[in-house]
């Protein structure tokens, strides 16, 4: 025995015990082989866009009708104010300094290492950063709040109002780069202040959030766009629907209609915009799906039972659901759940269809040159042969102790089976591309051709459809927040703008017919809808040098193939030079992702907006319209590949086979991923949902020695109410301390106990106690055995509790109010030396950092080499002993 | 296990609840139709990205 596991049989039976999980340790053996064939799969994905460069770039910089991104900014800026709103009667709790932390100890334990170099004030030490490097130390983030400076609640108060403010101006798009900016940031404060209510749907509100601010989603049913409008058709520069143009702009004379030497711009109504951003927010949809399927990999999920414990959860109880489950229990929701886990693996599939359809439409087929169709070919197989190698590496890992079949019988059906599929798939494609399959019945003839398989198989009517009804389901029976809401306002992001402005119209057209006032007349008499500004209109515009800075680019130059292999060769090494823990391999990364960059800032100077040619770099598709000039190309370009790369690192599924390289991977990227603020976790009932309802309760012993139960729970009977429309974030923070989240067991105490102080005249209570309450949800079977439970019953009979933390309020630091509190309500201040704080002077820490922070990278390069070492010899003793191994997670 | 047919039947608020799963069905099942028509119909505008 040796290793690893040489080190828990050291430490003894308890280790083990104490162990969250015991690790496979033939899972955590191939764990570099898999990071190898994953590396490998990294490795063809550039070369894939290297090789079919032109429509990658004609992807990403294209631009397209700006309703979509109108109409998803006003639906998706509502719901945030919901979303935030609906957390009011916690807001002085979660926000301030008379809630679960005091201002100080916020800073320290909620973004510790941030404020390192900030002072508390009071003796010996002043308040506020302490050096100027003590400010870029904080600039480094993540945690930006103005919330840690200022958090009294007449300060808070003010900043939720300018939120309000800023959010309502971004949904009306007044300002609307600026306001999106604003909330943003204040929306981000709010979440960097306080973790503890957070739940998924926070965290897609904050990442698409990020990507919508990015797009020019203000040029589309905004004020911005109205005002401009107006001020064009003042000016007669504004392409009416019913004058030249038809409202997608127009090149006129002044005298009516004819070219002449001094053509006019009639500008379009809707101008197009860079579509790159939306391509970003249907990416991260599909991340959002196939990750949280792909972590759904325990037994509730497999035997389909999951429908029916989330419904049975009673906090997420807007109506009694007891019975559904008792009905439909153990049939119908098993087929939804089954259904659900299908759906959000093959979501992607949907945007894949949506790609290829695109590419058809617009002529982007294949590249010219035979070589570089050949190559291409070669690495999307090579792409399937390595999945299939991937399955195969990980498969002794993942059959169960009990499955039926050997595991040599199992990769034989897995390689057969894939080896089939991707032969089929290769020739069903090229089939339906040249020759459509026609199929005749009964008198009826149907052409199966490529654009109509993918517009069914992999059209938005089947994958939107199901993920309309499959979020509708959990909106009406679940009270479970702003998720629902949030992921159905992202579905608006997957229409393009023309078929927003189809909807709207047909809306429009009812509400007419009903006598609603204030519908446009084209619109009652349902007139086509306002056409995007036109390309043909873009190209004369550029042809008769009208063009200005801001506005799309015809055919510009492009950055050469060379220095696109460059970059990602310097990209490559990095990672390499990382895998062998050189120390500069940082540098060859970061001159990877910077070159393209610097490339087209020198051709930007150099050869203006157009950039300049080189010898193998070619004109881009033949009056192919770009949303940006050379520079604005690169930059984007890098920051969407950047992007991408840290999201699918950030991304990699955490098991025990991937732990090798997945840590590694994640930390390379952190920096990035925290600071755009797009870090992100979407394990949402996953492996298994939770199959136990937990409460918690809080006691208050007050000076006296009277018992008093404050009823926090949202579960509690005091707050219960059915139909249960507002949304209690209590339940969230209930299962986060009751939870994974034990370290806010003492803050939850501690705050009770100062607000008991400051509601009774200052009286600090004697002690508060947080009890844990549970019970196990009986099983389907149980349920259709012995008929649907009152919840209430239910725990009363079956129900378990104990006591999971207890502050004695006069000793516990941070139990008692502070004199500056105790000043703001009006009570009689007390003798310092009765306050306790939690918090400790930083300023010597501070002094002395250079040695601390010397002294963490001794300990963490030692820690690393002890921890290969002992990898090694795990992985030695994993091959030795290839037995009975635990379970992979 | 054998199928039983043999439900409790609903009272109070797991009927009304039970209404409402109903319900939710049928508006689903007809939004959904409504949704596939459209997306099936050839109005103006292109279709896709």
């Amino acid at each position: 025995m040796s290793g690893i596991p040489s080190a828990i049989a050291a430490l003894g039976p308890g280790a083990l015990l104490a162990a969250e999980t015991i690790p496979n340790e033939q899972a955590l053996a191939l764990g570099p082989t898999l990071g190898w064939l994953v590396f490998a799969c990294a490795l063809l994905v550039m070369a894939i866009a290297v090789l079919d460069v032109e429509r990658v770039r004609a992807f990403w910089l294209r631009t397209e009708d700006p309703r979509s991104l109108g109409a998803f900014r006003i639906v998706f800026a509502l719901v945030l104010l919901l979303n935030i709103n609906n957390m009011w009667a916690h807001f002085e709790f979660l926000f301030t300094d008379e809630g679960l932390y005091l201002g100080d100890s916020a800073r320290q334990y909620g973004a510790g290492r941030q404020f390192w170099g900030y002072g508390l004030g009071g003796e010996g030490e002043a308040a506020g950063f302490f050096d100027l490097s003590a400010v870029l130390w904080w600039a480094k983030g993540p945690r930006y709040s103005l919330l840690h400076f200022w958090d009294s609640p007449g300060f808070f108060w003010g900043y939720i109002a300018v939120f309000e403010i800023a959010t309502i101006a971004f949904l009306l798009g007044f300002r609307t780069r600026a306001m999106g900016f604003l909330s943003l940031i204040l929306t981000l404060g709010l979440m960097n202040r306080s973790p503890i209510y957070q739940s998924g749907a926070d965290v897609v509100f904050r990442v698409m959030f990020v990507y919508l601010v990015l797009s020019r989603c203000g040029h589309a049913y905004s004020i911005d766009n109205w005002l401009r409008c107006r001020k064009l058709r003042r000016a007669g520069r504004l392409s009416e629907r019913d004058g030249p143009g038809e409202g997608a702009g127009a090149i006129v004379s002044d005298d009516e209609g004819k070219d002449s030497e001094q053509p006019r711009e009639l500008e379009a109504i809707y101008r197009r915009i860079p579509a790159w951003p939306r391509m970003l927010i249907l990416l991260q949809l599909v991340t959002i799906y196939l990750w949280t399927g792909c972590a759904k990999t325990g037994s509730v999920w497999s035997k389909g039972d999951s429908l029916y414990y989330a419904l049975n959860l009673d906090h997420f109880s807007r109506v009694p659901t007891q019975y559904f489950g008792y009905v439909f229990g153990t049939n119908l929701f098993r087929m939804m759940t089954w259904t659900v886990h299908f759906w959000q693996m093959g979501f992607g599939l949907m945007v894949l269809g949506l790609i290829v359809r695109w590419a058809r439409r617009e002529g982007l087929e294949r590249p010219e040159q035979p070589w570089r169709r050949w190559a291409l070919r070669a690495c999307w197989l090579g792409l399937a042969l390595l999945a299939l190698a991937i399955t195969w590496v990980g498969l002794p890992v993942h059959i169960p102790p009990d499955a039926k079949l050997s595991l040599g019988a199992l990769r034989g059906l897995v390689a057969g089976g894939w080896l089939v599929f991707i032969t089929l798939f290769a020739l069903g494609w090229r089939r339906l591309r040249d020759r459509p399959v026609v199929l005749r019945l009964r008198g009826h003839e149907w052409t199966l051709d490529l654009e109509s398989f993918c517009t069914v198989f992999l059209g938005r009517k089947l994958w939107l459809t199901l993920g309309l009804f499959f979020h509708l389901h959990i909106l009406v029976l679940m009270n479970i927040g702003m998720f629902a809401p949030v992921m159905i306002a992202v579905y608006i992001a997957c229409l393009n703008g023309t078929e927003v402005a189809v909807i709207l119209r047909r809306l429009g057209m009812a509400l007419a017919r009903l006598g609603v006032p204030g519908m446009a007349e084209w619109v009652v008499r349902g007139e086509a809808i306002t056409p995007t500004e036109s390309l043909e209109f873009i190209r004369e515009r550029e042809a008769k040098g009208l063009r200005r800075v801001s506005q799309p680019l015809v055919g510009a130059r492009l950055l050469p193939v060379g220095v696109l292999v460059a970059s990602f060769a310097g990209v490559v090494a990095g990672v390499l030079a990382r895998v062998e823990d050189v120390s500069w391999w940082a540098w060859p990364l970061v001159l990877g992702v910077a070159l393209p960059t610097a490339y087209a800032l020198g051709g930007r100077l150099v050869g203006g907006r157009e950039g300049t040619k080189s010898s193998d770099s070619g004109d881009a598709k033949d009056g192919w319209v770009y949303a940006y000039g050379a520079f604005g190309r690169g930059v984007v370009m890098t920051f969407v590949a950047v992007h991408l790369a840290c999201v699918a690192a950030w991304s990699i599924p955490d098991k025990d086979c991937t732990r090798s390289f997945r840590a590694p991977a994640r930390e390379v990227v952190k920096p990035w991923m925290y600071r755009t603020q797009t870090h992100q976790s979407w394990n949402m009932f996953a492996p298994n949902p939770t199959r136990s309802n937990v409460f918690m309760k809080v006691f208050v012993t007050d000076a006296e020695g009277e018992l008093w139960d404050l009823y926090t729970d949202a579960n509690s009977p005091r707050n219960k109410i059915q139909p249960w429309f507002i949304y209690d974030r209590m339940g969230k923070i209930t299962r986060r301390v009751t939870g994974k989240g034990k370290h806010y067991q003492k803050w939850v105490a501690r705050y009770h106990c100062r607000m008991w102080a400051l509601e009774h005249d200052g009286e600090v209570p004697e002690e508060v106690m947080i009890m844990k309450q549970w019970y196990r949800v009986p099983s389907p079977e149980t349920m259709r055995k012995r008929g649907p439970y009152q919840p209430e019953d239910y725990l009363a009979k079956h129900g378990h509790q104990k006591e999971v933390y207890t502050a004695k309020c006069a000793t516990e630091p941070d139990a008692q109010p502070t004199n500056e509190l105790r000043r703001r309500h009006g009570l009689p201040e007390v003798d310092e030396a009765t306050i306790h704080r939690a918090t400790k002077r930083r300023r010597p820490r501070w002094d002395s950092r250079q040695g601390v922070e010397s002294k963490v990278r001794k300990g963490r390069a030692k820690a690393t080499k002890a921890l290969r070492q002992a990898k090694r010899e795990a992985q030695r003793h994993a091959w030795q002993t290839l037995g009975a191994q635990p379970p992979q997670r | 296990m054998p199928i039983s047919l043999a439900f409790v039947r609903p009272t109070g608020p797991d009927l009304w609840a039970f209404y409402l799963l109903i319900g939710l069905w049928l508006a689903m099942g007809s939004a959904g139709w409504l949704l596939l028509r459209w997306l099936w119909s050839s109005e103006e505008g292109h279709r896709g990205l």
